[in-house]
């Protein structure tokens, strides 16, 4: 099955996230000890922005961090002496419970050309995969953003610049490609992800029966769906109409709905929209409703007021009101690296349709303190 | 029984005085065919592994060969006597380098400051590292220690047997006079020299190397050498 909701994010993004917390961050990727008995001082730490690579190795699963490593040797009243080596973390990123996304590193490589170094280093691997490791597993994107979701299964792919993770209200859930971001990230919000939420948000808690100036209309049944960034909705009505013995059936034609999907602040919104006013008739259930049928003009005036009272009134607030909701609001993420708190921040949010899809683009803020 | 009781004894004694005796401590210790104390090649001194920040460094010194722990002399204590003890037909001596009696020429093969080089094998917990050397030098010996037994056979002084069954060497390593300096492919070469040259690391080093010297191959090597020399006993 396709994936219900998708959030894309670019690795450009996370290299301008790395890029904008290293300065904070850097004091904690590294490490600084003496030893006393040999008077000496070894330091090592990273000494640019870790790197992220989407390449998409290992079933796209697997990315790559690359950074500089130095380490520095002090003897006591002696002379620094600094050797680099690059290091590439292998690392996996998968979702966990609740449709979080997290990343661990797998494996470290070292590429030193001073063969002690690269020896040292070897030796030391798992000190500083630990180490890279909690820079790396800090990161967590979260995809249970989208209210009153459970989804059934989750998905993720990376490769070729970017990642995407997804979640599906059926199992299997599977990715399909998605365009090249020119943003940070976007989301993906299928139809039939709306149509859930419609369903179980709207559809299961808006009132089925009204009654306003003798008619008691029922909300039977409806259709909902995605059309160039708008929700639309069919509503199926009908019902009786009682009045001095005289009993109506109502036939009341499709009502139309068209809703609006916007960005308010960090949230996606569905707002305004119209209601269509439907095609409503009377028919007689009764002699007594014959006669006054037959009379003309009290019909005219019942169809009128349930037009009026009940459709146009009642249903249309109703339904507007169980509408007027949020879909999903991007959170702001943040976390703690090695003590350091790291928030990032959404903007520039603008949703669109794409086909039966809404699209969420957006750039996003990274700080650290 | 003293050297008063053994005349042979007594004799030693003054010939590893004399540096014109083919007996002189500098001239029994040295043999250029190596068989002797210099030059002494050591094949192999293994300093153990040392713990890096946990990483285990292991240090082998392969070929090692010493020169010029012959330049030496025997001390003199503070009272201007020689620093030789005799208990029955053994012999202590005590010499020091470097050597600066009148009368002794120091042979060109040995060197004013003893000096060793030899091949350097480091492994970085197990891993054999691209192989290096290591050069040392002593600038001198506080306590060159000797102990040698002498016996003479029926045939008189001709069949005098010297048998060495101790030697070492001290040095006062406080006073800096060992430098080990390494050449090996890393930019912590500097990092290494200061981690051999340590107090702690020295001693070790000095104590593997008379662990060598002390060996009974090298003892009896050392004692056909000195027994050669007897000849010298017939000229005192």
């Amino acid at each position: 099955m396709s994936a219900d909701f998708i959030l894309s994010f670019s690795a450009a993004f996370m290299n301008r996230a790395s890029q904008s917390i290293f300065p904070a961050i850097q004091p904690k990727m590294s490490r600084s000890g003496t030893i006393p008995s040999m008077h000496l001082t070894v330091a090592w730490g990273v000494t640019a922005p870790p790197q992220f690579q989407f390449t998409g190795a290992g079933g796209g699963q697997m990315f790559t961090l690359t950074m500089p490593l130095a380490v520095t040797t002090t003897p006591d009243g002696g002379q620094p002496q600094q050797g680099t080596s690059d290091v590439v973390a292998s690392c996996r990123a998968i979702v966990v419970a609740a449709g979080r996304v997290q990343f661990s590193v797998v494996d470290l490589t070292f590429t030193s050309t001073d063969p002690f170094l690269q020896a040292v280093l070897n030796a030391k691997k798992a000190d500083i995969t630990a180490q890279v490791n909690d820079f790396v597993s800090a990161i967590a994107i979260d995809l249970a953003i989208v209210e009153g979701v459970n989804f059934a299964g989750y998905a993720l792919q990376i490769g070729q610049g970017q990642g995407a993770a997804a979640g599906g209200l059926q199992m299997p859930v599977a990715i399909p490609s998605t365009p090249a971001l020119s943003t940070d990230f976007a989301a993906y919000i299928s139809q039939s992800l709306v149509q859930y939420i419609v369903q179980t948000t709207f559809w299961a808690q808006v009132p089925k029966n009204y009654s306003a100036s003798g008619a008691d209309v029922h909300l039977n049944g409806y259709e909902a769906g995605l059309s160039n960034g708008q929700l639309w909705l069919n509503l199926h009505l009908s019902g009786t109409y009682s009045s001095a013995g005289a009993d109506w059936d109502i036939n009341i034609g499709t009502v139309n709905v068209v809703l609006n999907v916007a960005v308010e602040g960090r949230n996606l919104v569905i707002r305004g929209g119209n209601v269509s006013r439907p095609d409503v008739s009377l028919h007689p259930s009764n002699w007594l409703a014959w006669v006054y049928t037959i009379g003309g003009g009290i019909v005219t005036a019942i169809i009128t007021a349930i037009l009026n009272n009940v459709i146009g009134g009642t249903i249309q607030d109703n339904i507007r009101g169980s509408l007027n909701r949020t879909l999903l609001e991007v959170p702001v993420l943040s976390g703690a690296i090695e003590g350091v708190n790291v928030t990032l921040t959404p903007r520039d949010l603008t949703v669109s349709g794409q086909g039966s899809q809404l699209v969420l683009t957006g750039n996003a803020d990274v700080t650290a303190s | 029984m003293t050297a008063d009781d053994n005349p042979l004894i007594d004799m030693i004694e003054n010939i590893l005085l004399t540096p014109s005796s083919d007996f002189y401590i500098a001239t029994i210790l040295h043999d250029p065919n190596g068989g002797a104390l210099d030059p002494r090649t050591i094949d192999s001194v293994d300093l153990g592994t040392i713990s890096l920040e946990g990483v285990q460094i292991g240090i082998v010194i392969r070929n090692l060969v010493v020169r010029g722990l012959s330049n030496v002399q025997v001390a003199f204590d503070s009272e201007g006597n020689p620093e030789i003890s005799v208990d029955g037909d053994s012999v202590t001596f005590h010499a020091v380098l470097p050597n600066q009696q009148a009368g002794y020429t120091r042979p060109p093969d040995v060197p004013a400051v003893a000096a060793a080089h030899g091949d350097l094998d480091v492994t970085i917990a197990g891993q054999p590292m691209p192989p290096g050397t290591i050069l040392l030098t002593i600038s001198a010996v506080q306590d060159l220690k000797g102990v040698f037994t002498a016996t003479e056979g029926a045939g008189g002084l001709s069949t005098v047997e010297i048998t060495f069954t101790a030697l070492s060497v001290g040095l006062d390593l406080a006073a800096g006079v060992m430098k080990i300096t390494v050449d090996l492919a890393t930019v912590f070469k500097e990092t290494i020299n200061h981690i051999l040259n340590q107090p702690d690391m020295q001693a070790s080093f000095l104590e593997k190397v008379n662990a060598q010297i002390s060996s009974p191959d090298v003892l009896a090597s050392l004692s056909q050498v000195a027994t050669k020399a007897r000849a010298a006993l017939g000229t005192n």
